[in-house]
């Protein structure tokens, strides 16, 4: 059994059942802030294999400790490993189906998580012995059925977010979770074949691989499926961003991290000292043991040879023996005896061997008595002997002694005592340090055994390690633990070894009941202690959070809430400070925007009051110019035109910003009407004709081969909108330049948003363009660009404002892509009339 | 400033306005050739005044001037009583589409585009459109 092996396997347990539970709380957080059902569905998933894998890991404490949990603890193992894929299939249904499909793939994936679980419960396969540790082998090899699923399920992830992909390769910014996506499959893929490999090899190491794609798999799988169904657009682009959100998030990641690899750390240091621990207290036992055994066996010889020895001291009649009545004899041999187990036979031999006295037949006692060479032989040589025999017919071990008799008329005998033992009788070990032990005899089988019967290489391992001395142990290559001693005669000669054997696997198996423990403690403590980091990380957190929310509602137009959060901490005296500048900025909006609106209405009514004295300006220089008051000579109809032009610019500017006011205060009314978009740009183009002319420029209106379908709009106000974007594009580009206004019909609203039918009217032009820093604040409110506002070109700074609140009242966007020096183009689209009915 | 007056009583009188002596020279020829009376006048300014005070039968009007446009010119023509019937033939370089229906939506009779046009037949285009409107200005 490899030490690294077992640690390894017990490690990669609790890191799975450890990662399933952190991932299901993550994501119930996630939940409950998005409500999106896909969550729940991979929490659960996580939560599952966690728990599969912790009860794997917790069934191998309920085996040692003398239960068999095996069977209870694969069903349990099925159960949870059948809802895994269940989870995930309804996960991924969640993350891809619209609505009405989601039942009925969700209730296949249960029927078939059910079909799985019940198919992995007929499944019977034989108990594995992987490195040592014992697996039930239906745990997991009857997986197979779900191994299949599995191994379905992660190539459709795979097409199925390959064809996203696909379908999305126009609009590359969704593809970013379908990528990430995609490579779960990958790791789920790459998972199932590593578990198929490491139950083939029965291999820990292999094993211990399936753990990283396990961990890349699921934390691939929630990232990917949060970033598709997330909302948060940031998510969306870059997947990574889910972990980086939130600095409470980071900081418990951390915790956990550090706290986890200390617990690791510990619990590696403490199962190795136990380990070493164990293993000496265990040698410490089966040297104990076998001396025990030996020194056991050789004192019952000794007190058998001993009592018969005095027995046979005794004068016996030699007719009373052959009358078959040595009664008194063997009632005090066997009371000497009675104490110490076993069944004992007595019988008397004359000097030719016959036999003149026996308790038991010849059949019981055996066939050895008869043979030359035994302890019967000896005892008729003249010394007294003992023997261990084993009798190959009965099956039985018998302990036998001899020693020579005088009867009273002087003739020898001999008298023989024998005891029988079963194991258990004969041995009296204390420890249970052991999976087998016994008695060898100097050759052949053991005779005496309890455990697995040894294998003829086991046999001279036991030659080996008793050749080494009383105290010797051997470890044998497959990693178990021998120790043997001679037993020998009483007259020197060696009889046989005494041994004791623990196996590899019943010492990996004492050795996982402790290292269970102390990991499942570790595993304890650590939960507790990250729970309550992460708790208390998110109470000292929530106020950041709090000041986060509020800032970010500062950043938008709404006014700052006043934070309540009393500390003295920093973080307090930021929430007051804080709040005093909320504060602040509250008083200072409400003050501008007052001064803003006050500003606003006197310039409107001012306006307003500018347009009377306009138009009689207008009138009287109509008057002069029409000629209604005199003829005038060419030198003053001269000035009075420049006079009627100069007040005509001027109107123009008093109704520009009188409409601006009017579609800021909502009071614009639009009369919407259908017509076709080309009457509205020949009327503006030609109404600009001459400026561009002047200007020498060209203005060009590229006319569509195919007439446009109708716009559904105001008029007068679209040819506003053409005026206000071409009259820019004049003004801002050079001489010999070109400004092309096109339409064509699209089926969006803007190049990334809503699908409809719009009319796209683009204006470009070759002029200075529109820098960058820029670019966002053109359609602003007397917004100029300050290189323009320095080379006084004339303007007010509400063209493209007024062209963007009536775009946007008839429904339609407006945008601007350009580049400083190279040219702009304004792009605006305009709602279509609907098809007249068929 | 070029005023002939023969036979004030006899011939319809045109005005040409047109900044570029040499055309107006050679158009005053033409249709002096066919018996008209005709004024040149060389600005948008000067042009409405002898529009409003010599009460031509017709005007021949150019677009791109100084001081006034011709679209500016057509649109004060259409405005006065005086001169709002007397109908208009644009002579221009613009000839784009949208330009050209500029120029009628202003209420032109013709819109000829200068690089297209026929001097010689320039006095029938003019008769018929004379020929059109009755004996002339009312």
């Amino acid at each position: 059994m490899s030490f690294a092996a077992l640690i390894g396997a017990l490690i990669g347990d609790t890191l799975v059942l450890l990662l399933g539970i952190v991932i299901f709380f993550v994501l119930l957080r996630e939940l409950n802030r998005r409500h999106q059902r896909h969550l729940l569905f991979f929490a659960i998933a996580a939560l599952s294999v966690g728990l599969a894998f912790g009860w794997l890991f917790l069934s191998q404490i309920l085996t040692f400790n003398g239960r068999s949990a095996m069977s209870e603890s694969s069903l349990v193992f099925r159960m949870l490993m059948s809802i895994f894929p269940l989870a995930i299939v309804c996960g991924l249904v969640e993350c891809y189906c619209a609505e009405k499909r989601q039942t009925l793939w969700e209730s296949l994936a249960a029927a078939a998580a059910l079909a799985v679980f019940w198919l992995s419960r007929v499944t019977a396969c034989p108990d594995t012995l992987i490195s040592g540790i014992k697996f039930c082998g239906s745990v997991m090899i009857g997986q197979s059925p779900l191994l299949a699923v599995l191994l379905a399920v992660f190539p459709l992830m795979i097409v199925m977010t390959g064809c996203h992909r696909f379908r999305c390769r126009k609009r590359p910014i969704a593809c970013q979770p379908d990528a990430v996506l995609m490579w779960a499959g990958i790791c789920g893929l790459l998972m199932v074949y590593a578990l198929g490999v490491a139950l083939m090899l029965q291999n820990a190491a292999a094993i211990l691989v399936v753990y990283l794609p396990v961990f890349a798999f699921l934390a691939l799988l929630l990232l990917g499926a949060a970033a598709k169904n997330n909302p948060d657009q940031s998510v969306v682009e870059r997947p990574i961003n889910f972990v980086r959100r939130s600095l409470a998030f980071k900081v418990s990641l951390l915790i956990i991290v550090m706290f986890w690899l200390l617990g690791l750390i510990m619990a590696v240091v403490t199962t190795t000292a136990f380990m070493r621990a164990l293993s000496n207290k265990s040698r410490d036992a089966i040297r104990r043991d076998v001396s025990a055994l030996a020194d056991d066996l050789s004192a019952k010889q000794e007190l058998l040879l001993q009592e018969t020895v005095l027995a046979a001291a005794r004068p016996v009649s030699a007719a009373d023996a052959a009358a078959g009545r040595p009664d008194r004899l063997f009632t005090e041999l066997e009371r000497a005896y009675k104490v110490r187990g076993g069944r004992l036979t007595l019988r008397l031999t004359d000097a030719a061997g016959r036999v003149l006295f026996s308790t038991r037949s010849a059949d019981e006692i055996g066939r050895e008595l008869a043979g030359a060479g035994n302890v019967v032989s000896r005892a008729l040589g003249g010394s007294a002997a003992a023997s261990l025999e084993r009798d190959p017919l009965l099956l039985r071990t018998v302990l036998r002694a001899a020693a020579p008799l005088v009867f009273d008329d002087g003739s020898r005998g001999v008298l023989t005592t024998a005891t029988e033992y079963s194991s258990s009788s004969l041995f009296d070990l204390t420890s249970s340090e052991r999976s087998a032990y016994g008695i060898l005899p100097e050759a052949g089988q053991a005779i005496l055994s309890a455990g697995p019967a040894l294998k003829p290489d086991d046999v001279r391992d036991v030659e080996r390690t008793a050749s080494g001395g009383r105290d010797s142990l051997s470890v044998l290559p497959d990693g178990s633990i021998m120790g043997a001693s001679r037993i020998l005669d009483t007259d020197g000669m060696l009889r046989g070894y005494a041994y004791v054997l623990l196996t590899a696997a019943d010492f990996s198996s004492r050795f996982m009941g402790f290292i269970s423990l102390i990991v499942l403690m570790n595993l304890l403590a650590l939960l507790i202690m990250t729970l309550t980091a992460v708790a208390g990380l998110r109470a000292l957190l929530r106020p950041i959070l709090d000041l986060r929310n509020a800032a970010r509602a500062m950043a938008g137009e709404d006014l700052p809430q006043p934070l309540v959060y009393e500390s003295l901490d920093e973080v307090g005296e930021m929430a007051s400070a804080f709040n005093k500048m909320g504060a602040v900025i509250t008083d200072r909006t409400a003050r501008l925007r007052r001064a803003l609106r006050e500003q606003m209405d006197a310039l409107i009514h001012t306006a307003n009051g500018v347009i009377l004295p306009l138009n009689v300006l207008r009138w009287t220089t109509d008057l002069l110019r029409f000629g209604n008051a005199g003829r005038l000579t060419k030198q003053q109809l001269e000035l009075i035109e420049q006079m009627h032009q100069t007040n005509q610019r001027l109107y123009r500017m008093v109704q520009e910003f009188l409409e601006a006011a009017k579609l800021d205060q909502g009071k614009l009314v639009i009369n919407r009407a259908s017509f076709p978009i080309e009457e509205a740009i020949d009327q503006a183009a030609g109404m600009l004709a001459i400026d561009a002319r002047n200007k020498k420029l060209e203005l060009v209106w590229r006319h569509p081969r195919q007439p446009l379908p109708p716009v559904l709009g105001d008029r007068v106000h679209v040819i506003q909108i053409l005026l206000n974007l071409l009259s820019n594009a004049i003004k801002y580009t050079a001489e010999h330049g070109r400004v092309v206004v096109n339409a064509v019909e699209t089926g969006r609203i803007a190049p990334d948003s809503l699908s409809g039918r719009f009319i796209e009217v683009t204006v470009s032009d070759t002029g200075r363009g529109i820098p960058a820093e820029d670019i966002d604040r053109i359609f602003e409110r007397f917004y100029r660009s300050p290189l323009v506002a320095a080379e006084d070109i004339e303007g007010t700074g509400l063209g493209l404002y007024i062209v963007r609140g009536l775009v946007e009242l008839h429904g339609g966007r407006v945008w601007v892509e350009s580049k400083s020096g190279s040219g702009s183009e304004f792009h605006f689209t305009l709602p279509a009339a609907p098809l007249p009915a068929e | 400033m070029t005023v002939d007056r023969k036979d004030k009583d006899k011939k319809a009188r045109l005005l040409i306005v047109e900044d570029e002596p040499a055309l107006c020279d050679i158009f005053a020829t033409k249709l002096k050739m066919a018996d008209y009376e005709v004024i040149c006048m060389p600005d948008g300014v000067a042009g409405l005044e002898a529009a409003l005070h010599d009460q031509p039968a017709l005007i021949l009007l150019d677009l791109i001037m100084p001081l006034k446009d011709g679209f500016d010119v057509l649109r004060d023509l259409k405005l006065d009583d005086r001169t709002k019937d007397i109908p208009v033939i644009i002579m221009s370089n613009l000839g784009q589409d949208f330009e050209i229906k500029r120029g009628l939506s202003l209420g032109a009779e013709e819109y000829l585009v200068k690089t297209s046009i026929d001097p010689a037949g320039l006095a029938a285009k003019v008769g018929a459109i004379l020929a059109r409107h009755g004996a002339g200005p009312g």
